[in-house]
């Protein structure tokens, strides 16, 4: 499938801003099933500096520096991005989760080692001890990967309830486990975190969600979202991705931006602002599906 | 059992030797047990033994009294908490003979040759992990390891600017390295420190002994620097916490003594991809700076966003090469203990050289094989964290010794071992060798470990010839033992020749240019200054009108009208702080209960806002942080005004006797420091702000207390006069102006209205106008700042009030336009201090880090 996306992040100031640094993640990268046609970045007003470079997980990074006094900000992204359906391994025949880890630290090959940078704590996924006993109920001994990692994806669907009020942003992993609450980010961290307690690699996406209008009504302008989910690694597969918000594997309906160990590596925007007061944020996204995919 | 020595000296009892009984199965640093002091401790011993009592002990007082003195300042940590310093120095140096130093020098040398290489490489194209030289997991795993770090490569690939290691000697006399420290090594301004102190005591002893200086290495450094940067007048920063007390001080003395600007992360700003210092003359451009602070903490944009200690976009300007960060932002990854054990192998793959000096044995239990070893061997290791380093002084958890373990630990630790191994390192046991201590008298030996400093020099690196010593409080020589809290020594590296001097040193340098430009004021010493100005001052308000009050409680206070105006000025002392007012009780028990009362909980009692103890305490705190600023001979000034200050009282209730001393000593000792400090500062705008800040304050007191006792009543008739004068020390100008008891028209004329006079309004007025009008211009003429149009206007509103009108009262005997004059006095001051603050301190900006993703949406 062929998207086109419109993704525009208004920022409003009470307070004029007198100087600003941002770092963006906006900017879609290509992946195996995943190719990115196009991309523009416009933003207002235009920023006194803008540098691109690809970060260290080979995700495109932008870096602005406004000087001027603003009072308001927009960054709009609009990209042509196809995603192609990949043939999933049958979850039963994956490789046993506990001999992953054991395999990649004595392989010293260049996938092995770009797996194994994804099997240890980051700081939005550290360890503790309630969340590995959590992820082994889903990974007896022996279990194929896969399956482990669908069963984790379920039962955090089914424990954990979306609600848009319960965390923010800083909102620490123990806390939403034991709030039992959050949204797509929280729970990405969560079965991050579980995964990676039992050390299997497993990497952060933020991408787009395609929604779909309800039953005999046109799609609202703007309705559709960011997101997150994760990927976990299935040695001879690759990196599948799940997405515990829904409980699905993720299919043609997610786009994706970038990847990295959790959502401190790939956040949309960062920002450190002088000056602005309280601020509003706007933010409108649209993924519209333009045709058939064309790659093979 | 300890084994006896033989003794050195006449008399066996007084032998210095005597107490000196050998820890069992160590080696010791000065004493051979077979045969006595070793040849490189004996002239030194031989010394202290033939120093009489007398001048042994008055070598003790000096050293005493300069460790106080500079001791005042490390007791900053004491208000927060923290013990007042790190540790006593004591005054037996550390002995190194100078072959052993050559060795250490040269081991120090390549470890830090290789350890810059291991960083080279991580951040670069990571052969070692390809090739299988180091587990990649081993730095995956390390929190330290910063991936938007990776590629940022300095341009003459120097990651590792300075490197500290800890060195331990075994029982069989060989030296190992402990531990290594590449993030921000600290200590090199505490064994300056040390130096100097030792040596300003014992003269002596350095001209009968060759003992390598230090100045040399500091002036390699820092010409390492200048090459780095390419210029011939570089701007050096170094990067400090000022909340962090420890290495604060350390960065203090260190900026001080290399001439750099100490800055915090609220003084640079990136614009443009370069890193700029605001001062309060603008923002001027920073080639280096000397990162004093952890490296996640340097970038809230890029590295912990939380963080508020560092500069948002530094990483950005190094990427850019338009600064240089030492050490390179990311070069903790090199200094966790899970290092260790792979050095010996790295040193052959990057130097094809073998390693000099060996590290403590380490296993990093995210190998198998090394997590078997462990396993089986857990009776004869230590279990640590792989990746945290040890702070500078220790920290309360420690490693795991596995003899301590019981059954049930032992599994529950062989358990985590097996699970998460890699976050586990297992070292063998170190047992360090003892030095002596000086101790009731006589030389007693305890365990120690050294700091050795090695920096990047013009011609490869270079190693400080001494270090920071420590010694364990016990007998215990295990490694993991050495604490806060304990003892610091100087370090002497002995030489066969006599050494470098300074001079020699100048010669060499004698390239250098001379400084171009003053020094910089960044915009927070600035704010420190204005408020230290301010403080010194309000404690010297206060302790003179208080002195006034007292004076008079002596005297027979039976006279009500006198005790009401004893109420007046203090009600204005009080206005500002929740001390209570008099209560009907006290009204009824007595006319001065309520005063006394109120003087002793503004004078002692410790949290008073804007009491004498809050006040003094800020005081000391501002002037910590100035005292870049301050002369030593000030400095010692507020040491002794500090301890007359919170001293403790007798016990009992208030006594008017003991407080007339104590506000007579406490007004001494300001005016010293007042004295001191306008004497000793040079008029740029660091004194300009300080004295801005004494003349606002001294201002506001004095529109207060006029406005207490001059706007209603008969002054005239009441006492308040002569009050006044005495509170503003102005009665001798009267009496030589005026000959006659005080009256009203000449009294406000001298106090309020006389710029001539340095203890009047107008006099302050008239001096913020001049400093307000000099200091850089942050608006372009013709237009006005608000700090100028605040004191422009009430000059203004001084200069042209009358007298007359002044003294005229109403029916009720309300003098209104006095009133209103000192009121708006009041009211404006503190709007100028307010004004002044935003324009030069920088606050006025704040910088918010702002997480802006809007909370996750999705279907």
């Amino acid at each position: 499938m062929i998207y086109e996306v419109s993704h525009r992040t208004r920022y409003r100031y009470s307070i004029p801003v007198s100087f600003s640094h941002h770092v963006l993640h906006l900017s879609p990268r290509t992946f195996p099933h995943q190719v990115c046609h196009r991309t523009a970045l416009s933003i207002s007003p235009t920023p006194t500096i803008q540098t691109a470079r690809t970060d260290y997980f080979a995700n495109p990074e932008t870096h602005i520096t406004l000087q001027e006094q603003h009072s308001e900000l927009v960054l709009h992204v609009r990209s042509v991005i196809e995603v192609r359906e990949t043939s999933r391994p049958v979850p039963a025949e994956t490789r046993p989760w506990d001999e992953i880890y054991g395999s990649l630290v004595s392989d010293i090959s260049e996938p092995a080692r770009n797996a194994l940078q994804f099997a240890f704590d980051s700081p939005r996924t550290r360890y503790t001890v309630d969340l590995r006993s959590y992820a082994t109920a889903s990974f007896p001994p022996g279990r194929p990967v896969l399956e482990g990692a669908l069963d984790l994806t379920r039962r955090i669907f089914r424990d954990f309830d979306y609600d848009k009020t319960a965390t923010t942003v800083w909102t620490p992993i123990d806390e939403v486990f034991a709030g039992r609450r959050g949204v797509c980010q929280d729970f990405a961290h969560l079965e991050l975190a579980c995964l990676r307690s039992l050390r299997v690699p497993a990497r952060y996406v933020s991408g787009y969600l395609l929604t779909k209008a309800p039953e005999g009504k046109d799609k609202l302008v703007g309705s559709d979202a960011s997101h997150a989910w994760l990927s976990v690694w299935c040695p001879g597969h690759g990196w599948i991705d799940l997405d515990p918000t829904n409980n699905l594997l993720v299919s043609v309906e997610h786009v994706a931006i970038g990847i990295g160990r959790d959502y401190g590596d790939v956040s949309l925007v960062n920002g450190v602002i002088f000056g602005g007061g309280a601020h509003t944020i706007e933010v409108a996204v649209d993924v519209n599906p333009i045709g058939a995919a064309t790659m093979s | 059992m300890n084994a006896r020595l033989p003794q050195v000296g006449a008399e066996d009892h007084q032998s210095i030797l005597r107490s000196y009984d050998l820890i069992p199965g160590i080696y010791d640093e000065m004493m051979d047990p077979a045969a006595g002091p070793r040849p490189h401790w004996q002239p030194f011993v031989a010394g202290v033994q033939a120093m009489t009592e007398a001048d042994l002990n008055g070598y003790l007082r000096k050293a005493e009294r300069m460790l106080r003195d500079s001791g005042f300042a490390h007791s900053l940590a004491a208000l927060a908490g923290v013990p007042e310093r790190p540790w006593e120095l004591d005054f037996v140096p550390l002995l190194i003979p100078a072959e052993e130093w050559a060795l250490l020098e040269a081991g120090l040398v390549q470890r830090a040759r290789l350890l810059n290489a291991v960083l080279a490489d991580l951040y670069g194209p990571q052969r070692l992990l390809e090739n299988g030289h180091l587990p990649a997991a081993l730095v995956f795993a390390n929190p330290h390891f910063l991936r938007p770090c990776h590629g940022i490569a300095p341009r003459d690939g120097i990651y590792l600017n300075t490197y500290a290691a800890d060195l331990g000697r075994g029982p069989d006399g060989r030296w190992w390295v402990v531990a290594d420290r590449t993030q921000a090594p600290a200590g090199a301004g505490y064994a300056l420190e040390n130096r100097l102190i030792m040596s300003r005591c014992m003269p002596n002893f350095f001209r009968q002994t060759h003992i390598h200086r230090l100045a040399v290495f500091f002036q390699k450094l820092h010409n390492g620097l200048l090459v780095r940067t390419g210029r011939d007048d570089p701007r050096i920063v170094l990067l400090t916490d000022e909340a962090k007390v420890d290495s604060y001080f350390d960065h203090s003395y260190l900026a001080r003594y290399l001439g750099y600007t100490l800055a915090e992360g609220a003084d640079l700003t990136v614009r443009q991809n370069k890193v700029y210092l605001k001062t309060v003359e603008g923002l001027v451009p920073v080639d280096l700076i000397l990162r004093g602070i952890d490296s996640e903490l340097c970038d809230p944009l890029e590295l912990d966003t939380q963080s508020s200690l560092g500069v948002a976009g530094l990483l950005q300007a190094a990427r850019a090469r338009t600064v240089i960060v030492a050490n390179a932002l990311g070069s903790g990854l090199v200094e966790s203990k899970a290092m260790m054990g792979f050095l010996p192998n790295l040193c052959r793959v990057l130097l094809d050289e073998d390693l000099i000096l060996p590290n403590t044995a380490t296993w990093w239990c995210g190998q198998d094989d090394a997590l078997e070893y462990v396993v089986r061997n857990l009776d004869a290791v230590a279990i640590d964290q792989a990746f945290e380093p040890r702070p500078l002084l220790g920290s309360t958890s420690g490693p795991i010794l596995g003899s301590d373990l019981t059954d049930r630990q032992r599994e529950q630790v062989i358990q985590r071992l097996k699970r998460r191994g890699d976050d586990f390192v297992a070292q063998e046991l170190v047992v360090l060798s003892s030095t002596p201590i000086w101790q009731e008298g006589a030389l007693h030996p305890r365990p120690m470990s050294v700091r050795v400093f090695i920096a990047a020099s013009e011609d490869g690196y270079t190693a400080m010839p001494g270090g920071l010593t420590r010694v364990s409080a016990t007998d215990n020589p295990k490694a993991a033992l050495l604490r806060r809290g304990q003892g610091a020594k100087d370090t002497w590296v002995l030489s066969h020749s006599p050494t470098s001097t300074y001079s020699l040193l100048r010669s060499r340098v004698g390239t250098m240019s001379p400084r171009r430009r003053s020094k910089d004021i960044p915009s927070h010493s600035a704010d420190n200054l204005f408020w230290l100005g301010r403080y010194a001052e309000r404690a010297e308000d206060m302790t003179r009108a208080v002195r006034s009050v007292v004076r008079r409680l002596t005297e027979d206070p039976s006279d009500p009208l006198e005790v009401t105006v004893l109420q007046r000025v203090v009600d204005v002392l009080l206005d500002k702080t929740d001390i209570a007012p008099a209560s009907n009780d006290e009204v009824g028990a007595g006319v001065t209960t309520s005063i006394e009362r109120q003087i002793n909980s503004l004078m002692f009692e410790p949290a008073i806002q804007y009491g004498l103890q809050i006040t003094v305490a800020d005081l000391k705190r501002t002037a910590t942080l100035s005292r870049d600023w301050l002369s030593l001979e000030a400095w010692r000034a507020l040491s002794r005004l500090h301890l007359e200050a919170t001293r403790s009282r007798l016990p009992g209730r208030f006594d008017v006797s003991e407080t007339i001393e104590r506000t007579e000593d406490l007004v001494q000792a300001l005016a010293t420091f007042s004295g001191l400090e306008t004497e000793n500062m040079t008029r740029d705008y660091g004194w300009r702000f300080l004295d801005m800040g004494r003349r606002l304050e001294r201002g506001w007191h004095l529109a207060r207390i006029l406005r207490g006792l001059l706007v209603r009543d008969e002054p005239e008739e009441d006492g308040s006069l002569v009050l006044l004068l005495e509170v503003a020390d102005s009665i001798m100008t009267y009496r030589w102006r005026y000959l006659a008891t005080p009256m009203m028209a000449p009294v406000i004329d001298l106090l309020l209205l006389d710029e001539t006079n340095p203890r009047s309004v107008a006099f302050q007025i008239a001096a913020l106008l001049q400093h307000v009008d000099n200091l850089p211009a942050v608006v372009s003429p013709p237009a006005r700042s608000d700090a100028q149009r605040i004191i422009l206007s009430l000059s203004t509103a001084v200069r042209l009030a009358e007298i007359p009108i002044l003294c005229e009262a109403d029916a009720d005997g309300y003098r209104g336009t006095l009133a209103a004059l000192l009121d708006r006095l009041d009211a404006s001051l503190p709007r100028l201090s307010e004004a002044i603050t935003r324009d030069y301190f920088s606050h006025a900006e704040a910088r918010r880090p702002v997480d802006l993703k809007p909370a996750a949406e999705e279907a």
